[in-house]
């Protein structure tokens, strides 16, 4: 089973997407801040990241930096923002996003946009 | 209620708690960008969570929080107590909503009629952003792009009308925006705000507003003028300037922009297929210059919509933008801003508003189809995106690299295109080689993209949505493996009911095995085993210690921080002195001190009812504290503190102090003491006459401290969880009130007395001491008796008498009375009884049913022997007496 971490302060927000993921056949595990999802990236795999932008002790721009920074296999991240605007998107990617969400997601986005960079493929 | 409003509502209490102590905070440390940084981030995110459940008068106010944050955090506003109000106030109501959909359900939210000016005082605090040059000509319709979101000064005007102000630009008339603030005090300058408002040429369009949300009627100040006033003129600049020329500080001018009408009213729909057609064929007709196509097929979907949606009010503004617009030159950049406005409510980037299940039934095929390729699109052009970006020599960037060809051989393996991974793969290896992306952006252009949306035939290649009910394996539920352990939570909440139920479980058995001495005695008596009585007795102390442990643990759980009240504290206190006009620092220590949940939640209302009392009657003006010689800051402290077992609490203030000579007189005048006390009482005896029933030492009644509800209310509300209240003051200095509480109240200590051959329970809390006084030391002054102890004089009273019984108490074989003294109302009293027992642990039950109106008794305990003990309240027994 693929794993995903969600990396975000708000506790309803994780629940949310832990429940969209779950109900999508995903194993979730939830970091509350940069620093956290750090730590559980060194013990885990994970085969996607769902970060958050704004977060205490570590953001999710450093923390992608972090990640990005590390000799080792890197699994796609999709970065989950309310600002629409270009410039945060592009932030997004410079900092090592692959993929950019608005807050709050859509269920059917967010798993299509999963499933897509997990390389699921069609139905036959 | 799901889980998920359940964690929101649970989660927003805790930004809201967090929210007002740091707002708090920020009074102390206004500079503190840290603080500031942390506060948006907090507010921010609660307003991230609302938007995940249709509660747009939350989301909206929490929005304007956010803004106005942000404008502090970037320094365009700075940090004032006006500011602060306002996110108290604003916070107070989201605070509410929570209150309300936790009791009443989601479902019982209705649009709340202060939303909007909540909102619009928050963004009034929010400086507006320079405005553009007076005299530049304004945008011409033909360039300017639409906003996405109003701008502040014009989100009052309602789509009709600007679209009306649009067709006036449009035809190259210009216009202007205007706002006027008069100033309050206006009305005593002779000025008429409402005539000037009135005798502005060429208006087109105009409101009046209130500057901030209307007070309470009680407190408005007709006098005051708080109104503002926004128009759109067609008069020139220098003719409105002129206008105002007596009061050029309170206008507001801006030309007004096309650009700046031009957006969306309405709530998102579903995703429409429909809409998805069309923003594909307007993409395409705007690239070809097909403008008379474009305009036919936005009227068409324009009569298919429902007007009320954000799509159509887009629509809308499409088809007025190509009308206006000379036939082959319209403008391209605000066209192209709608459409892809229009793209994004069709879902074909993910804005749209969330579901509140995750992804229930499959929406429309062709939809869901299209919404896939769209992705799919999107994803591909993305990883584009990133391998276009600059090389650089952060740490990261080969970490991206690596990271955005992962994701492309995602893409592949999605596309059925597994064939071209080991090329992608070499392209990797030859950029990080490089450290450039050159070679994957090479790879990249030399793929065919993904087939476009449109090319793809309905059934056959699309990748099936991933619809969580198709995807085989799928475990419903949780699904944890793999996850690490330190995810688990480590702290369990419980309903108070199941702790409340252990604890009465744990207090019987405290009773039962308190049978076991009983048995033995049996054993050897009636049986004549010594043997089993020694048995029986040391089962007993392994049960005894058991028992004892397990009331520590439960005790335990039940302890909460004295925080719990305090935290509401700073925000009340603040509030307070701030409607009485004074200056207060509050210090709080000792926020950890612990002590049973029933304990501090009965502290709740004294200690607030302390605290007003205070600051209403203790702490001076900031006036009368310089005449006084004090600084004008009041001080005033709540410090907690354990001391063995029982918790201190101590509020002191460096206010006035209390007059014990007034006292003296009102309490007389009150008829509270008489002639011959009024001369007797000492000092420290006058001030404790304050918590005496009825007794009130206000000169005027306020609103604050309240109607006659004095000091003695907080007496019986400490007395009832066994607590002691004692006051000390110092004219002029200040006033000290010290509170002292049991640690815990599930089990009592008694002492066994026994009178007219009964026994019965006084709790250990107000036992003094224990004596046997000779007859011969008994005196008796003016009918009542009295001896000396320790050279004082202790007033003597019999239980029989005080039970109703005309028995007098017995004498040992000494010719000694049993005195028990007890502590009542401060003072020892002593009381006479035929004789001393044990000392018992019990759990002490109220009085219930008819006898519940009992006085003088405090409750009843049942013994190990199956008996049931009756425990008195001393205090309670002596004032029904007399």
């Amino acid at each position: 089973m693929k794993h995903i971490l969600v990396i975000d302060d708000a506790a309803t927000v994780r629940l949310f997407h832990r429940d969209i993921l779950e109900a999508g056949g995903y194993a979730v595990s939830e970091a509350l801040n940069g620093i956290e999802a750090l730590e559980k990236s060194l013990q885990t795999d994970f085969d996607l990241y769902l970060v958050d932008v704004n977060m205490p002790k570590l953001d999710g721009y450093g923390f992608l930096h972090e990640l990005r920074a590390r000799e080792q296999p890197q699994a796609p991240a999709i970065m989950v923002s309310t600002e629409a605007g270009d410039r945060d998107r592009a932030l997004a990617y410079a900092a090592g996003a692959n993929h950019y969400l608005i807050k709050p997601v859509r269920p059917e986005a967010l798993l299509a946009a999963v499933g897509l960079l997990l390389g699921e493929s069609h139905a036959p | 209620m799901s889980a998920l409003l359940q964690q929101f509502l649970a989660e927003g209490r805790d930004f809201l708690q967090s929210i007002g102590d740091k707002l708090l905070a920020l009074e102390e440390r206004p500079e503190d960008a840290e603080l500031i940084g942390e506060l948006f981030r907090l507010v921010h995110t609660l307003k991230g969570n609302s938007g995940l459940f249709e509660l747009p008068d939350m989301t909206r106010t929490l929005h304007a929080a956010e803004d106005l944050m942000d404008a502090v955090r970037d320094g365009r506003a700075s940090y004032a107590r006006a500011i602060a109000d306002r996110l108290l106030e604003a916070m107070d109501f989201v605070g509410r909503l929570i209150e309300r959909i936790e009791h009443e359900g989601l479902e019982s939210i209705e649009p709340d009629p202060q939303a909007a000016p909540l909102a619009q005082a928050l963004r009034a605090l929010i400086p507006a952003a320079p405005l553009a040059h007076q005299d530049a000509p304004p945008d011409s319709p033909q360039d300017a792009a639409p906003d996405a979101a109003p701008s502040e000064r014009l989100s009052q005007i309602p789509e009709a009308e600007r679209m009306t102000l649009y067709r006036r630009l449009a035809t190259g008339e210009r216009l202007h925006w205007l706002r006027y603030c008069p100033e309050p005090e206006c009305f005593y300058k002779g000025e008429d705000p409402f005539f000037q408002a009135m005798q502005i040429p060429g208006v087109c369009w105009r409101q009046v507003r209130e500057r901030e949300p209307w007070p309470p009627l009680a407190e408005l100040d007709a006098y005051r003028c708080v109104l503002v006033f926004e128009l759109i003129s067609t008069a020139e600049c220098e003719t409105l300037q002129d206008h105002f020329r007596y009061v050029p500080e309170q206008i507001e001018l801006a030309p007004l922009a096309a650009s700046e009408l031009m957006w969306a009213e309405g709530e998102s729909g579903d995703p429409d297929p429909a809409l998805i057609d069309f923003v594909r064929l307007a993409r395409e007709r705007l690239a070809a210059g097909d403008w008379a196509t474009l305009a036919r097929a936005t009227q068409a979907l324009l009569e298919l919509c429902s007007p009320s949606l954000r799509q159509a009010s887009l629509l809308r503004w499409l088809h007025l933008v190509l009308e206006c617009a000379p036939a082959h030159s319209p403008p391209i950049d605000p066209i192209d801003t709608l459409i892809e406005q229009l793209a994004t409510e069709a879902g074909m980037s993910a804005t749209a508003k969330a579901l509140q299940t995750p992804a229930p039934a499959t929406p429309g095929r062709t939809a869901h189809q299209a919404i896939h390729s769209e992705l799919l699109h999107e994803l591909w052009e993305a990883q584009r995106a990133v391998l276009l970006l600059d090389d650089d020599s952060s740490p990261w960037f080969a970490g991206r690299l690596r990271a955005s060809a992962a994701s492309l051989s995602a893409l592949l393996d999605a596309l059925g295109r597994a064939e071209a991974r080991p090329a992608l793969e070499a392209a990797l290896a030859a950029a990080l080689a490089q450290g450039s992306a050159a070679p994957l952006r090479d790879w990249l252009t030399a793929q065919p993209p993904p087939p476009a949306p449109e090319d793809r035939a309905p059934a056959s290649a699309a990748p099936a949505a991933r619809a969580p009910a198709e995807r085989p394996g799928a475990a419903p539920g949780r699904a944890d493996e793999g996850a690490s352990p330190s995810a688990l939570p480590r702290t369990l909440k419980i309903d108070q009911g199941r702790i409340d139920g252990l604890m009465d479980l744990i207090g019987e058995m405290v009773v039962a095995k308190n049978a076991l001495p009983y048995l033995a005695a049996r054993a050897e008596r009636d049986y004549g085993s010594r043997e089993l009585a020694r048995e029986i007795k040391a089962q007993y102390a392994v049960i005894n210690r058991i028992a004892e442990d397990l009331q520590d643990a439960i005790m335990q759980v039940r302890m909460m921080p004295v925080s719990f009240v305090f935290q509401r504290f700073p925000r009340l206190v603040r509030d307070l002195a701030h409607k009485l006009g004074k200056e207060v620092r509050l210090s709080m220590e000792g926020e950890d001190t612990e002590a049973d949940k029933n304990v501090i939640e009965a502290l709740a209302d004294p200690l607030i009812h302390i605290l007003r009392n205070s600051l209403d009657h203790g702490l001076e003006t900031p006036e009368e504290r310089r005449a006084a010689g004090k600084p004008a800051t009041g001080q005033l402290s709540i410090r907690a503190r354990q001391e063995s077992d029982r918790a201190i609490i101590e509020i002191s203030d460096d206010g006035r102090g209390i007059d014990p000579a007034r006292i003296r007189r009102k309490a007389y005048e009150r008829g509270i003491i008489d002639e011959t006390q009024l001369e007797r009482l000492s000092d420290q005896e006058a001030i404790n006459l304050v918590f005496a029933p009825g007794f009130s030492t206000a000169e005027q009644v306020s609103d604050l401290s309240g109607r006659g509800v004095g000091m003695d209310v907080v007496r019986s509300a400490i007395a009832a969880v066994k607590g002691g209240i004692e006051l000390r003051s110092e004219l002029g200095r200040g006033t000290r009130l010290l509170l002292t509480l049991p640690l815990s109240m599930a089990v009592t200590n008694v002492m066994m007395v026994r009178a007219q051959g009964q026994d019965y329970g006084i709790p250990m809390d107000s036992v003094v001491e224990t004596v046997r006084v000779p007859r011969s030391a008994i005196r008796t002054l003016k009918q009542r008796q009295a001896t000396v102890l320790r050279g004082r004089l202790v007033p003597l009273l019999a239980l029989n008498a005080l039970l109703g019984s005309p028995k007098p108490p017995q004498l040992d074989e000494a010719e000694a009375h049993a005195v028990l003294v007890v502590r009542v109302r401060g003072e020892p009293l002593g009381l006479l009884i035929d004789d001393f027992r044990e000392t018992v642990d019990i759990i002490l039950k109220p009085l219930g049913g008819v006898l519940e109106t009992l006085r003088g008794y405090a409750g009843t305990a049942l013994l190990g022997d199956g008996s049931v003990l009756l425990v008195l309240d001393p205090e309670d027994l002596v004032q029904c007496s007399n």
